[in-house]
Order: C-alpha cells, then sequence, then structure tokens
C-alpha cells in the first residue's frame, strides 16, 4: 500500500555516510548523505565539489538538494553495502511486484 | 453624419415618410414580387410592412455638435496616444517624494501609533485588516521603501501577471495591491495575493533592523549617561548609579528581546489560517502514510535485515553500547518507540484506506463519454510501458530430462539459462524458507499446546514441502551418466550457484547434505574449478577461491561428525570416479583429499566421536590409501605451482602431511624423495636473509606441516653445501 519502494533501500541504510553523486551535467559532488526519497532526490551535507572545482559557483554552498531525475551515478563506500544481501532484496523484490503495479 | 464609412446612411423616413417610387418602379416591383411569389409558394402579402414605421428618429437630437472637437480634441487625438504613463510621471517626482517622506518620519512621533503596512489595506482578505491592527505590525515608515514600494521590482513583478497583454499601467505606489482589486477573479486569486504576502514580508523584514537600531541608540545614551557619571566625579565611578544603570541596561536587554520574538511570532502568525483542517490532514496523511509499513519485510527488506546482521555483528564484537540509541540517532527513531499510540493510529487508517483502495481500484484506464478510446492514467507505481515483451510460455520441470523448452543451437547454451533459471528457483526457495524460519512460531506455553502445536504442526509442513521443493531444484537426484556434465555440477559451475550452497546446507537434513556430498564427490572432476589452467587467469582463481570460501567450509564441518565407514565410501568413490593425477593438481581436489585423510586419521586415532573402527574397515582404508598413493606415486612434485605463478602452497604441504601421516615408511620414504627439492628449496630461502621475516617464517611453517607429520623438522634439515 505504500507501493513500491524501488531503490530506496539500500540508501536508506547510508544516510548519515558519506557518498558521491555524479549528475547528468557531469559535476560530481561529495557529502555526507541527510536524506532520501522515493524519487530517490538526495541531500547532502557539508558538501565539496570532486575534482578541479572548475565549478567556482559551488564555493560557498554547504549543503544542497538533488531532484532524483539529474543524478547519473551514486558512489558509495564498499563496506556499507552488503552485496549479497542486496542480491537477496532484489530477488524479493522481482517476486512480488503486486503492491505496486495494483495502484 | 450623413456618410457612414462610405454607405448612403440616408434613411426611408427622412424625406417625409415614404420612400418615394415612380409608377414604373412600383409596378415592376411588383411584378418581381409576384412572380417571386408563384415560384416559392409564399405568401408575400403578409410581408407588407408598410405603414410599420414609427417615426421615432424624428425626435432625435442630431444638431449642435459644433462644439464636438473642442470637448474630443483634435480629430483621433494622435498627440496624446491611448496609454498613460503612469510610471514614468511617478519617476521624476520619486525624489521630491523621498524628501518629502524623510521629512515626516522625523517628525512623526512613534508613540505606538501602529497601522498596518499599506499593502495591507488591500488584501482580499478584509479580516487581517483587523487582526494587523490589535498585532501591530511595525510602522512602514521606517522602511523608507515600504510605502512607495520599489520601483524597479514592479516592472517585472507587474508583467509576470501573465497575459496581461498591453496592460502598461503598473501601479508602484500600490505595488500589486490594485491588480489585486482591478482582477480578482480574473487569474486564479492566489497569484496577487502571493506576490503581494512575499512583497509585504520583505518589507516588514526590512523594518526589523530599524527597530534594533532604535533600542540600541537608547542603551548607547544610557552608557554615555554613565560616563557623564564618571567624568563628573573625577573618574571614579559612582557605584551604585552605574550599578543601578546596569541593571537598568539589563532589564531593557531583555525586554528588547522579549519584544523581538513577539514580532517574529507576530509575523508568523500573521499567515495563520490559510490551509484548511482538512488541508493539514491530508498533507500528514500521505506523509506518514510513508512511513508506516504493513509488513516491515515486504517493503524495507535490505534495510531491515541488514541493520539486524550489522547490530549482531556489532554485538559480536563487544562493541559497548546500546545499539538501539545508535540506530534511533540516524532517524528511524520516528519508527520506532515514542511514536506507540499514534503508529497505531496511522496503521490502522492506513488499513482501511487500503481496504477501501481495494474495494474500489482507482482505474488505469480513463474512458471519456464520446471518446474514441482509453486515456492511460500514469502514476508513479503505474509507470508508462517503455517496452514490450512477450511472454514465454512457462516451461514445465520434468526430473532427469534435460531438453530445455526454447531450443537453442549446440549442447554447451542450451544448458546455460536453463541453468540459471534453476539457481535462481534455488534461490526463491532458499529466500522463502529463510523467510519462514524467522516466522518460526514461538515454543508453546505451559497450557497453551493444543493451539500452538497446530500452528507448529502447520508451520512445519509448510517448511518441508519449500525444503523438498528446494531439493528438488537442485538436481541432486538426476541420476549420473545421462548428461555430461551432471546438472547439479552445471550448478555449481556458477559462482551464484556456489555462493547458494552455505544457504541451502542449512536448510537440508542430513541424508539430504550427505547425498549432495556424494554427488560432488562422484563427478568432482568435471567442476569447472577443477582444472588446472584455471589458475592462471584471474577470474578462474576467484571462481576457486569462492569455491574453497563456499563450499568447502560447510561440508568439512559435516565430513568432521561422520563416521568411519562414510569417510571411506566417500574416499573410495572419489578415487574410483576421478582421475586422481587431475584432481590433485587443483586446489579443491587437495582440499577434499586433505579433508578426507585426516578425518579418517582422526577415527582411526579414536579422537573422533565415534569408536573405534573395526579393523575390516581400517583395512578397507588402507588398501584405499595405497591405491591412492600408488596413482599418485611420482607425480608428487608435480603438485606444487610453479614457481612463476608466486601461488601459495600451503594447501599442498598440508595434503602431504595427510599423506604422511597414514604412510607406511616404505611410503614416506617415497614421499621424501619426490618432494626434497622443495622442502630444500623452501628452507634454503627461508635461511638466506632475502626475504622479510614473515615470510620467512611462513614458508619454515609450511615445511614444518609436512615434517612433522613424518617426526622431522626443519632445523633438522641440513643444507648441503654448494
Amino acid at each position: 500500500m505504500t507501493g513500491n519502494i524501488g531503490g530506496l533501500p539500500p540508501f536508506l541504510t547510508l544516510v548519515g555516510q558519506p557518498v558521491t553523486v555524479e549528475l547528468k551535467n557531469d559535476l560530481a559532488i561529495t557529502g555526507v548523505l541527510v536524506s532520501v526519497d522515493q524519487f530517490l532526490n538526495i541531500k547532502l551535507d557539508n558538501i565539496k565539489v570532486v575534482d578541479e572545482e572548475r565549478y567556482p559557483h559551488m564555493l560557498a554552498v554547504k549543503n544542497c538538494f538533488i531532484r532524483g531525475s539529474v543524478v547519473r551515478y551514486v558512489q558509495l563506500p564498499a563496506p556499507s553495502v552488503d552485496t549479497a544481501l542486496l542480491q537477496d532484496a532484489a530477488r524479493r523484490e522481482r517476486q512480488q511486484p503486486a503492491t505496486g503495479a495494483r495502484k | 453624419m450623413s456618410d457612414f464609412f462610405g454607405f448612403n446612411t440616408v434613411m426611408p423616413g427622412r424625406q417625409g415618410g415614404r420612400i418615394a417610387l415612380n409608377l414604373e418602379e412600383q409596378q415592376e416591383l411588383d411584378r418581381q414580387v409576384q412572380k417571386y411569389a408563384l415560384e416559392t409558394g409564399e405568401d408575400f402579402e403578409i410581408y407588407d410592412y408598410g405603414e410599420t414605421y414609427d417615426n421615432l428618429a424624428d425626435d432625435l437630437e442630431e444638431t449642435r455638435d459644433d462644439l464636438n472637437d473642442e470637448t474630443f480634441g483634435g480629430a483621433g487625438g494622435a498627440d496624446e496616444g491611448t496609454d498613460f504613463d503612469f510610471a514614468k510621471n511617478t519617476h521624476q517626482v520619486a525624489p521630491a517624494l523621498k524628501k518629502e517622506e524623510e521629512l515626516y518620519i522625523k517628525q512623526s512621533d512613534h508613540s505606538g501609533v501602529r497601522r498596518s503596512s499599506f499593502a495591507s489595506l488591500w488584501e482580499n482578505d478584509g479580516n487581517n485588516q483587523q487582526e494587523s491592527f490589535m498585532k501591530g505590525l511595525p510602522e512602514p515608515s521606517h522602511a523608507a521603501s515600504s510605502i512607495w514600494g520599489s520601483f524597479g521590482n514592479t516592472t517585472a513583478k507587474g508583467m509576470d501577471l501573465g497575459g496581461n497583454g498591453g496592460f502598461a499601467v503598473h501601479d508602484p505606489v500600490f505595488g500589486q495591491g490594485t491588480f489585486a482589486l482591478s482582477r480578482p477573479a480574473g487569474f486564479g486569486g492566489n497569484q496577487p495575493s502571493l506576490e503581494e504576502i512575499e512583497a509585504q514580508l520583505s518589507r516588514t523584514a526590512g523594518a526589523q533592523p530599524h527597530l534594533q537600531m532604535q533600542q540600541e541608540r537608547k542603551m548607547m545614551s544610557l552608557e554615555e549617561v554613565e560616563a557623564a557619571l564618571m567624568n563628573i566625579n573625577g573618574g571614579r565611578p559612582i557605584y551604585s548609579e552605574a550599578m543601578i544603570a546596569e541593571q537598568q541596561a539589563k532589564q531593557d536587554r531583555l525586554e528588547q528581546r522579549r519584544a523581538e520574538r513577539q514580532a517574529k511570532q507576530a509575523d508568523i502568525a500573521k499567515h495563520n489560517g490559510l490551509m484548511t483542517q482538512s488541508d493539514k490532514d491530508f498533507i500528514n496523511r500521505i506523509q506518514i502514510s510513508q512511513l508506516v509499513t504493513d509488513d516491515p519485510y515486504a517493503d524495507d527488506f535490505y534495510c531491515q535485515v541488514y541493520t539486524a546482521l550489522r547490530n549482531r555483528h556489532l554485538q559480536q564484537m563487544g562493541i559497548p553500547g546500546n545499539i538501539m540509541d545508535a540506530e534511533g540517532n540516524q532517524g528511524d527513531s520516528r519508527r520506532r518507540g515514542g511514536n506507540g499510540r499514534t503508529e497505531q493510529r496511522m496503521q490502522q487508517q492506513v488499513q482501511r484506506i487500503v481496504s477501501d483502495a481495494k474495494r474500489n481500484p482507482k482505474r488505469t484506464n480513463v474512458t471519456v463519454e464520446g471518446a474514441l478510446g482509453k486515456i492511460a492514467v500514469n502514476s508513479v507505481l503505474n509507470p508508462r510501458q517503455l517496452l514490450q515483451v512477450s511472454k514465454r510460455g512457462s516451461y514445465t520441470e520434468s526430473s532427469g530430462s534435460n531438453s530445455p523448452k526454447p531450443p537453442s543451437p549446440g549442447p554447451v547454451s542450451t544448458k546455460s539459462h536453463t541453468v540459471l533459471g534453476w539457481i535462481e528457483n534455488v534461490y526463491t526457495y532458499v529466500l522463502a524458507l529463510e523467510q519462514k524460519r524467522r516466522q518460526q512460531p514461538p515454543p508453546p506455553r505451559m497450557g497453551e499446546e493444543e493451539i500452538a502445536g497446530e500452528a507448529i504442526r502447520r508451520w512445519n509442513e509448510e517448511y518441508g514441502v519449500l525444503a523438498r521443493k528446494m531439493w528438488n531444484e537442485l538436481r541432486i537426484t538426476v541420476p549420473i551418466g545421462i548428461v555430461h556434465p551432471h546438472p547439479f555440477i552445471s550448478i555449481l559451475n556458477y559462482s551464484k550457484g556456489k555462493k547458494v550452497i552455505p544457504r541451502v546446507l542449512r536448510h537440508l537434513l542430513p541424508e539430504q547434505t550427505l547425498t549432495l556430498l556424494t554427488m560432488l564427490v562422484a563427478n568432482f572432476e568435471s567442476l569447472n574449478v577443477c582444472k588446472s589452467e584455471v589458475y592462471a587467469d584471474v577470474q578462474g582463481n576467484q571462481e576457486i577461491e569462492l569455491f574453497m570460501n563456499t563450499i568447502v567450509p560447510p561440508l568439512l564441518g559435516f565430513v568432521s561428525e561422520a563416521p568411519f565407514r562414510i569417510v571411506v565410501g566417500l574416499l573410495a568413490l572419489f578415487i574410483e570416479r576421478n582421475n586422481m593425477i587431475w584432481v590433485a593438481r587443483s586446489k579443491p581436489g587437495l582440499a577434499f583429499l586433505t579433508l578426507f585423510l585426516s578425518r579418517a586419521e582422526i577415527l582411526k586415532q579414536g579422537q573422533g566421536n565415534y569408536p573405534i573402527p573395526e579393523d575390516r574397515e581400517v583395512n578397507q582404508w588402507n588398501e584405499l590409501y595405497h591405491r591412492l598413493f600408488n596413482q599418485l606415486q611420482t607425480h608428487f612434485s608435480a603438485l606444487f605451482m610453479p614457481k612463476a605463478t608466486m601461488a601459495e602452497d600451503v594447501h599442498v604441504w598440508r595434503f602431504l602431511a595427510a599423506m604422511a601421516v597414514g604412510a607406511t615408511v616404505d611410503q614416506q620414504h617415497v614421499l621424501v624423495t619426490e618432494v626434497r627439492e622443495q622442502v630444500l628449496e623452501n628452507v634454503i630461502a627461508a635461511q638466506t636473509t632475502r626475504m622479510s621475516p614473515e615470510k620467512a617464517a611462513q614458508r619454515i611453517g609450511n615445511v614444518n606441516l609436512f615434517l612433522h607429520a613424518l617426526g622431522l623438522d626443519a632445523s633438522q634439515v641440513s643444507v648441503p653445501s654448494m
């Protein structure tokens, strides 16, 4: 009834971890993950623009909200993700699409 | 007046009542009318209007128009233009206006005459006026720009109020207030008031610092007084008065802060009542429904299990502190305690909503009356299909038959996706079994055994069904020899298949595990990790490592509990069905051999949980051993990897040790002779100081594995002088 949560669960366990988000406009931002929602909109704290801060307009920005649709990649810290568990979670979701498709 | 765009405007009645038609024309007209009447069959007599004109036009005042030009200006009024440019005119007098305003500020007294800002007078909501009079907003006169608005901004905002076309009049005085009045229903009423509110807020925000400055000015004056007092008394402060002054200052500061807080509250409260209770409930419901879940495992499997695993991990590692606390800090607190009742209520609400939704499902297709076809309603949960995938008929399983349903060329490729399909099915069952385990009904308490027993029985049944299905899916019971490689082996050839085995073993009965092991042993050499050329590439190594990590340990555990005859039987099978030389060159093969050998030795010496085996069995074992030895003879040194690959050879040494333990003296001789080179090499390498101490120790240790089994030690090895 909350419907299909989609790719959300792994991010829920990563709240508080430093991640790097690469956007479709080639901007890559590192920051601490504050929150995620069902559209994979991302809020980052204490951000720092990755490699060659040739985006000087970002110098003064400390926190940001990124719309989910502009994200290309999210780089996660490897030890924070349990890949086998993730595979299982994906299998389960594949088996239960009913909750999502109905609405 | 007689000329209307070139048309003749002479009215019939002007010339005295009737159109003067001469006789001919009249007759002609009558003839035509009659002809027409005959043709159409209409009776034209009734259309004779004749005398119907009522002569009212004769009474019109159409004279005395001489002064028109003076009243209405020149012809067409070309020089004025139809638009009046208020902004430009106001701009020209702007400085004057500002000066006047400043004068006014200086003259007016601040005795709490609080008038709400101009713009608020224009708000649509009449109630606010009363409130703002009560609460007392900061005077607009404090911010010099407030009364007249800001000239620059209004142009942009004025144009924003969409679709006004030639609306060149924008009134900076009242900002958007006039727009609100003049066009209340024109465009959605929200727009002007929203911008209005914004403008108002910015104005009042601008007013705050002025308020503060005032107070500070008062403060300064106090301190000035203090300083003045000090000066009068020749530098020595008069304590009493100074202290009083200080206290006064403190109180003033407190009051000032309180006033600020009140002002801020008033600011916020100005916008109270914008949403109705139902609006707020609506939004609350949406937000909370996202948090409350029916079955926590359904949507949030990963999170729950991950955090549970991590907690268990942390507990095992003995990290101090309450783990649940750390959880709560990370924003999960809204799920857990502290919500209690509200959560239950929300859950009930959500369940009600769900049941309602189930009864009346929202249609994904909307059909409007009279439209040709359906309109698909897309949402987040019902997204637009991008790809059309045709469903294949699901293929039926038949035990033993390996013919896949969609035919594809070549025996190898036909297996790949079917095998993968089997593996995924196994995963499905494993997940279901694990889920079942989690939902295991608690052991019955005293007196409730009947009811609880029923639940337990049911649970056991379901569990058994799933376990059996999983077992079938593994294809272990498929008889050997029909297809090469054996389907179970094919499953094990994939890393996915290897990873699932430890989890499978947890749900298998002991005899099933034995069968599994037997099957594995019987077909060992067809495993892909058994090919020795696999060592060459990285992926092969990974597969081997995976095998060693996933399959060997649980089976090791199993074999360690196994009785003697089983070990004997397994080893016999192993030797019989597999080419030992081939198998022994691989890590897994050696691992298994070592496993069997060591276990047998332990049992023989009676150190296991089983009684010492009978002689018959021991003889069988010895026979087997000899066979193995004979097969491997002369090949022992070849077991070691070529030094070029720098691979670890601990397992080889371990195997040799296991062999040595069960060997007769002659056999031991043979062993030593064959691997002498290797032993010497390692010892020499360790003793020359070219490598790091850890590596040297490791080398020595490896060699000692073997030598100790023989009753020797590395230190006894005398290095022959070169």
